[in-house]
């Protein structure tokens, strides 16, 4: 298999986008839950933030830092969002809490 | 079709690329992240009983969905994943040693909605894992290969041997074999040699 450099720098690029890309997913869906679920236990929103944090650093670190100011994550909005689901479970209605959770993460995911 | 008009952006900036623009390449990873955010929000929605997204195998799709055929060097399907694998391995074990030298965590890849924070206890194991895998190599390819598309690249029994151009029963066979090696070159090493 002969590979031009043209080839190995076009597939360097691509692996880097889509490790870059499934880093910040990552770190989406863990704000997602950090903002939801108020009930965590404090070891595992330890663990959460340090993922949100270690995949934010390592992608920053595959790609120049001008291209990062478009990925700034809308606390305020989540929080919002977050605020409402929170009741649901404090009411004690888990399985429908659980399914507005998935649903809200869906529709962020889906306003591109 | 999702992804189509993010195919022809990829298409573009390629051929931007091409001409000479040397940042077009850069631009790759809005246009996945956003393939990627489209498809995790579809598999969300046909997909309630599960909650589990695999990352592995939305970036393949993300790929596949987004890149032109006629406009790219892979020479097939097998060919892109057998190359992502390598490279996956070799950023995530760069990474890995950057973390080490800081003496932090790593950070996670799989993505797991009940329980996102998970596969970061992946990570420690990550290096060692190499270096077992760089003795396997010189002991045999073939076995290291499968393991290396296995286990960074994330590949499926069927996908790893599209990519390794053998058989499925050959690739469980070296699979199970290469396992029990690593597994007991995991053990021989020890807990101070995953850190």
């Amino acid at each position: 298999m002969k590979w031009s450099k043209t080839s190995h720098e076009t597939s360097l690029a691509w692996v880097r986008a889509l490790r870059a890309a499934a880093l910040l997913l990552n770190r989406e869906v863990c704000r997602h839950v950090l903002a939801c679920r108020a009930d965590l236990p404090a070891a595992q929103r330890l663990r959460l933030e340090r993922v949100c944090r270690c995949a934010w650093e390592e992608a920053s670190s595959l790609y120049s830092p001008e291209i990062w100011e478009r990925f700034e994550i809308d606390e305020v909005e989540i929080q919002r969002r977050a605020t409402g689901l929170a009741r649901l479970r404090m009411a004690g209605r888990l399985a429908e809490a659980r399914q507005a959770e998935q649903e809200a993460l869906r529709r962020s995911l889906s306003a591109a | 079709m999702v992804g189509d008009s993010s195919r022809q952006d990829v298409t573009g900036l390629l051929r931007r690329w091409k001409e000479g623009d040397g940042r077009a390449l850069e631009e790759l990873m809005p246009i996945v992240y956003g393939e990627l955010r489209r498809l995790a929000a579809h598999y969300l929605q046909i997909e309630r009983s599960g909650h589990t997204l695999q990352p592995t195998a939305l970036v393949h799709e993300a790929y596949l969905r987004l890149v032109d055929q006629k406009n790219v060097a892979w020479q097939n399907r097998a060919h892109f994943f057998g190359i992502a694998a390598q490279m996956m391995r070799r950023i995530l074990v760069d990474h890995a040693r950057r973390r080490a030298a800081q003496k932090r965590d790593a950070a996670a890849y799989r993505l797991d909605l009940e329980d996102p924070g998970r596969p970061a206890d992946r990570e420690p194991e990550l290096l060692a894992v190499h270096e077992a895998l760089t003795e396997l190599e010189r002991l045999d390819a073939r076995q290291a290969r499968i393991v290396e598309l296995r286990f960074f690249g994330g590949l499926s029994v069927e996908e790893t041997a599209e990519a390794a151009g053998v058989s499925t029963a050959t690739v469980k066979r070296e699979w199970r074999t290469a396992r029990a090696w690593l597994r007991r070159e995991l053990d021989t090493a020890g807990p101070n040699a995953r850190a």
